[in-house]
């Protein structure tokens, strides 16, 4: 810290992420926003008698790089293993708005996702945070992710990071969903062994994601390192800002399709793109395809032909990369399916097709939930099919054709649901434009299993999210209506991506369960039930969720007439925070949005 | 939590130039954040730890730390998370060499 060790190999890892930020910035140009004199500290920790941090675990500001304008965040995963509470959370959301187009974000992300002490305010965080990351790129705002601390980059923050243009990792850093510890705590030490170290780095450390191309490029555990990929891979998302414009301004391609070139072949613009979502789609089915069936990473690099495969582990960075180069799935000449084509169908159950005419019931005598609440919602008539837990088609509303998109049975998304309901919502945009798409929730939340999280399950559920903000981006009108449960990561991508969620009366929305978070918090449960009376924060359910602006409105009765109403109303943005101020439950978060958003300080 | 507080007076040494903050809150650890402020010649400290009852201990490494700097017109705040004295005196120093070279004192 005090200067003395700034050499070429200071450790990325080990250092703080003030450290990484003077090391990584050119020299004393950061210019924090909210700093830790301000003490904008976390309103809920108090409460559980929990240690407080200035900065509440992140850092903001502006700062050069290279000598170009960008705008920063850097978790400290020494808090709270960098998990996102209302605060941590307001402060990533607001500098999200602070950036304008061309100007570029870095996020330093070390964080195990939701902080469960403030359970539900952080959950509703994230995903505030995923719509203001992906309203940003399509600003023009180039956004990247460095992830390389001891902690690893788990839960929302993993979906997060894929939201980005470009990931660069280090081979110590995680990149993935649910951590070990939970995956063991909830089907045993057969299913994953929290400490295996080698067997986690094998399914989500830096190399495996470098592998699959889920990160750009792998650098060595070294600030400098980090800094100069940072440098290049800015260079980079300029061009590719540029080409953006141009095409914006209609002197080269159109309908989607993207010029090639050797850095932007496949990839995305700066903003998202139907063509990018459509060969993300493609390069996440061919891995489920290729790589589903396989119980060991091993057997993944040895299928994708990469000799000496299981001696990779050993290998330095450098050497790594130069080994696996022409092994890997390059993210950026991955080709996917041609353009117009449609992505080949996922092998799914044997759907059953649930139709109801105006006046005419279901054909069957036990209704299931979801075929009773398609009969409430559309008395004039739908066609919703249900291929194992996953449902869609269409309802009619008035005159309107809906889009149905959902799941049923407490689904758990895995890696298999997460892309069917991707493709659903790209079917939409291409072969009906326009069209409203309704997404109906029930979810405990993301499947809990070592192949998932092998997979990358938070690549899967980003592109989700990423489908529906690409939705709303062509002009349909996304909303959501938790009809059952809503838990955690599957909610994240789905329900919470709308433009408003809505709820019925008896649904469950959580994070976890009260003795989960018992267990993880160190808290005792009868603290938390005694807190959970009377704090939203804490406590699961509707009616909290309604408070704290997650959910936009309760929906008691006269489902039709809702669904109309809320149709009719125009799209608003994100108001989530505002209404979480408004109704009294979420009141740090809004005057922090605005407070950063409105920082001018200069560079 | 526990919170204490600490007012050491007829210091010498002040502070000049920006707020530092060193440390983490994490176990074992702690974060200091220094800052100039005029106290009238004072020097404050408020203490928010995890571990109960051992403001004794905090008096004598902060009288040691007080008596090596001799800081005036200084807040010192501290979140805790159950550090060892020797950390505790570590991060003091640490937060001071770094306010020094950033600022330089008089």
């Amino acid at each position: 810290m005090s200067g003395t060790v700034a050499s070429k190999t200071r450790s990325y890892r080990e250092a703080t992420a003030r450290e990484r930020l003077a090391q990584l910035l050119d020299a004393g140009s950061f210019s924090e926003i909210l700093g830790p004199t301000e003490r904008v500290t976390s309103p809920h920790l108090p409460l559980l008698g929990a240690p407080l941090a200035f900065d509440d675990g992140v850092i903001i500001g502006r700062a050069r790089l290279g000598g170009q304008p960008v705008w920063v965040a850097a978790q400290e995963g020494g808090f709270m293993g960098g998990a996102v509470g209302e605060v941590h959370g307001a402060k990533l959301t607001g500098l999200m708005a602070c950036a304008e187009p061309g100007q570029p974000l870095l996020l330093l992300f070390e964080s195990g996702g939701v902080r469960l002490h403030e359970a539900n305010a952080g959950l509703i965080a994230v995903s505030e945070i995923m719509r203001a990351l992906l309203a940003a790129r399509q600003r023009g705002v180039p956004v990247l992710v460095l992830i390389g601390g001891a902690n690893g980059c788990f839960g929302g923050t993993g979906i997060l990071a894929c939201c980005a243009n470009r990931i660069i990792m280090s081979e110590e850093g995680r990149l993935a969903m649910s951590g070990p510890e939970v995956i063991e705590t909830a089907h045993g030490v057969e299913e994953y062994d929290a400490r295996d170290r080698a067997r986690i780095w094998r399914n989500c450390g830096g190399k495996q994601r470098y592998l699959l191309g889920d990160c750009q490029v792998l650098v060595p555990d070294q600030i400098a390192a980090f800094r100069a990929a940072a440098l290049a891979q800015l260079a980079q998302l300029s061009q590719l800002g540029q080409l953006d414009q141009a095409r914006q301004s209609g002197q080269i391609g159109k309908s989607g399709q993207r010029p090639q070139s050797p850095d932007n072949g496949a990839a995305d613009g700066i903003g998202l793109s139907l063509y990018g979502q459509t060969q993300e789609q493609a390069l996440l089915q061919d891995r489920l395809q290729r790589f589903g069936g396989m119980d060991d990473a091993l057997a993944i690099w040895q299928a994708l032909g990469v000799p000496q495969f299981d001696e990779l582990p050993m290998l330095a960075a450098d050497a790594f990369v130069a080994h696996v180069a022409r092994w890997r799935v390059d993210p950026a000449s991955f080709t996917g399916w041609p353009v117009s084509a449609p992505v080949p169908a996922l092998a799914t159950a044997v759907a059953e097709t649930a139709a109801g005419a105006a006046g005419a019931g279901v054909e069957t005598s036990t209704k299931e939930s979801w075929q009773e609440l398609a009969q409430a919602l559309f008395p004039a008539g739908f066609s919703i099919t249900r291929h194992g837990e996953f449902l869609s088609g269409t309802g009619q509303v008035g005159a309107q054709t809906v889009a149905v998109i959902g799941t049923c049975e407490h689904a758990e998304i895995g890696v298999e649901i997460a892309l069917q309901q991707a493709q659903a919502v790209l079917q939409v945009i291409r072969q009906s434009p326009g069209r409203a798409i309704l997404l109906l929730v029930d979810t405990v939340g993301q499947r809990l299993r070592q192949r998932d999280e092998r997979l990358g399950i938070n690549r899967y559920m980003a592109h989700l999210g990423k489908c529906l903000e690409l939705a709303r981006q062509h002009g349909h009108r996304v909303l959501a209506l938790v009809y059952d449960q809503a838990l955690s990561g599957g909610f994240l991508t789905s329900g919470m991506m709308a433009d408003e969620c809505y709820a019925l009366p008896q649904a469950q929305i959580r994070v976890m369960a009260l003795s989960a978070m018992a267990r993880i918090t160190k808290v005792a449960e009868p603290v938390l039930q005694e807190l959970a009376q009377s704090n939203p924060v804490f406590a699961p359910g509707v009616e909290n969720y309604w408070k704290m602006g997650g959910i936009a409105m309760i929906w008691l009765n006269q489902l039709d007439t809702a669904l109309m109403q809320a149709l009719a109303a125009p799209a608003t943005g994100d108001t989530r925070a505002k209404l979480g101020h408004e109704r009294g439950a979420r009141k740090a978060a809004w005057t922090i949005i605005e407070q950063v958003r409105h920082n001018v300080a200069p560079a | 939590m526990e919170s204490l507080q600490f007012r050491f007076s007829a210091g010498t040494r002040r502070l000049v130039g920006p707020p530092v903050l060193v440390g983490v809150v994490g176990s074992g650890n702690l974060e200091v954040l220094l800052e100039s402020q005029n106290l009238a010649g004072a020097c404050e400290i408020d203490i928010r730890t995890q571990s109960h009852g051992f403001g004794h201990i905090w008096q004598a490494v902060l009288a040691d730390f007080h008596e090596k700097w001799q800081l005036a017109d200084a807040k010192i705040s501290i979140n805790d998370v159950g550090a060892t004295p020797a950390v505790v005196g570590l991060r003091l120093n640490q937060a001071l060499e770094s306010a020094m070279a950033q600022g330089a004192a008089t």
